[in-house]
């Protein structure tokens, strides 16, 4: 071989080893595992969310926003304000909730607490349900931010804890089975984990008041029954079907809120134990009828709908 | 990597994914870095890269080329991280000529050999515009011959053979007709 040529073929492939040494020598990062980990993970819920949706169709202009807004019945009583004295009362008053058009806010903005159900404790004619916040395993001060609203259809109350990771229910259970008062309480699934939601749900119409307190942080939920509750006429609920506790209802109220225009769109757990989302509810059934065509039309959802007549005490039923 | 993990992850099995992207981890990081060099570029590529394959692997038809199609998104994703953050310097034909001149004085053999050139070698990559550079990438990172390329990249096996010709020149390198031809 000419002994130029064989010189630069050598250069070459010294070259092209060099070339290939310098790639098999880029230093990998220690975080590309948690990058990868969380790519999957991201795609694994965007899959479970495009499962259930059609198309990514969008609503067109102009639709009115569910118009089931039924004016919620304020259950508050200035009774309540007179007898703090009789109450277990450790840490120190922050306020009294005042509810406006159903709902009511405390705490203050912070991330990383844990909900933890405390007791649901009878005092005469009055149920007391305490929730406490624990950082690291140490009750907090000052309560997380938390809205509270009062819902009927079932009666029911949601706690809203936004920047709380992590919910447990304790012992309350025991409390709960000996309740005249509370039904159930049950966590709400949030696919972003941006908060903590439960609802309490109750067995008749109550009188409720919130108190926040602090050093150590608390909410406590004074009910009592309702001696004059208002007549309500039965609903026709607009609801999906039946679901286990997980990312398949949380998606579908996430569309029916965000992209379907259902503002009141809410989760709740049937009779069965397992969960549906509602997208409202309305007075007559041509209104549900008209509402779950709109619905339709839109394609977002591959979820079945439903309408159900529901009294202002039924449970809802579990839909398969 | 096997055909029977392939097979489960198409049918939606994560850990068996999660098995195939272990494999390529380390492969696919390097390629992004060649595109972009920088760390979080790279990263947000493979990141992009792993989440479109993760949510279309019930596509891909035959398993036994997970390999490639993973690789194939990787790489449209680090042109596309190229296209956005605009820091490529354009390879175009005007450019080219003017480099090949260049080139062929340095090829003259009467010339001393600059250790520095086979050191340079890898950052001259970036001389080149992403069709190039995709093409030596492949050929040198992935030792994939030009058919296989082709296939990858959907172009005939000829524009493949001009392009690699044409980055070599660009990079100072001469290959044998064989090498090229893998």
């Amino acid at each position: 071989m000419d002994k130029r040529v064989e010189q630069v073929d050598n250069l070459n492939q010294e070259k092209i080893n060099q070339l290939k040494s310098s790639f098999d020598e880029i230093d990998v990062p220690t975080n590309l595992d948690l990058v990868i980990t969380d790519a999957i993970r991201r795609g694994g819920k965007d899959m479970r969310r495009k499962s259930i949706k059609r198309s990514f169709l969008k609503a067109v202009a102009g639709l009115v926003a569910a118009a089931a807004l039924f004016t919620v019945s304020i259950n508050t009583i200035p009774a309540f304000a007179h007898s703090m004295s009789n109450l277990p009362i450790v840490g120190k008053i922050v306020k009294v909730l005042n509810f406006d058009k159903g709902s009511g806010i405390g705490g203050e903005i912070t991330d990383g607490t844990k909900v933890q159900l405390g007791d649901l404790d009878k005092k005469g004619d009055q149920e007391i349900l305490t929730i406490n916040f624990m950082l690291e395993g140490d009750p907090t001060l000052v309560a997380n931010y938390f809205e509270v609203t009062y819902r009927d259809y079932p009666y029911s109350m949601l706690f809203d804890i936004p920047g709380a990771r992590g919910f447990s229910a304790g012992e309350i259970f025991q409390g709960i089975t000996n309740s005249d008062l509370v039904r159930d309480i049950y966590r709400l699934i949030t696919l972003d984990d941006s908060m903590e939601r439960f609802v309490v749900t109750f067995k008749k119409p109550v009188e409720f008041e919130v108190i926040e307190l602090t050093k150590p942080a608390q909410i406590m939920v004074k009910l009592k029954e309702h001696q004059k509750p208002p007549t309500l006429l039965p609903v026709y609920s607009l609801r999906s079907g039946s679901y286990p506790f997980g990312e398949t209802v949380g998606v579908i109220e996430e569309i029916l809120r965000f992209e379907a225009n259902s503002s009141a769109a809410r989760m709740i757990k049937d009779a069965a134990g397992t969960y549906f989302v509602e997208e409202g509810y309305y007075k007559t059934e041509e209104e549900a009828l008209t509402r779950m065509e709109e619905l339709m039309a839109l394609q977002l959802l591959e979820a079945d709908f439903y309408i159900e007549k529901r009294g202002a005490g039924d449970i809802p039923k579990a839909i398969k | 990597m096997s055909i029977a993990t392939v097979k489960k992850a198409v049918k939606g099995d994560e850990t068996a994914f999660c098995q195939l992207v272990e494999g390529r981890k380390a492969t696919l990081y390097r390629l992004a870095y060649s595109y972009v060099k920088n760390q979080e570029d790279a990263l947000d590529i493979v990141s992009e890269a792993v989440y479109k394959a993760f949510i279309s692997i019930d596509k891909l038809k035959n398993p036994e080329y997970f390999n490639t199609w993973l690789t194939k998104i990787l790489i449209n994703c680090a042109i596309n991280q190229l296209k956005k953050s605009k820091k490529v310097i354009y390879f175009n034909e005007e450019n080219a000529l003017k480099s090949l001149d260049t080139q062929d004085q340095l090829n003259n053999f009467s010339q001393p050999y600059h250790h520095e050139e086979v050191l340079d070698l890898y950052s001259a990559l970036d001389k080149l515009d992403d069709k190039h550079k995709t093409v030596i990438i492949l050929k040198f990172f992935q030792d994939l011959t030009l058919e296989e390329i082709a296939r990858m990249l959907d172009w005939p096996t000829g524009t493949v053979k001009t392009y690699l010709y044409r980055a070599l020149k660009v990079l100072n390198l001469n290959l044998k007709e064989g090498e090229g031809n893998g």
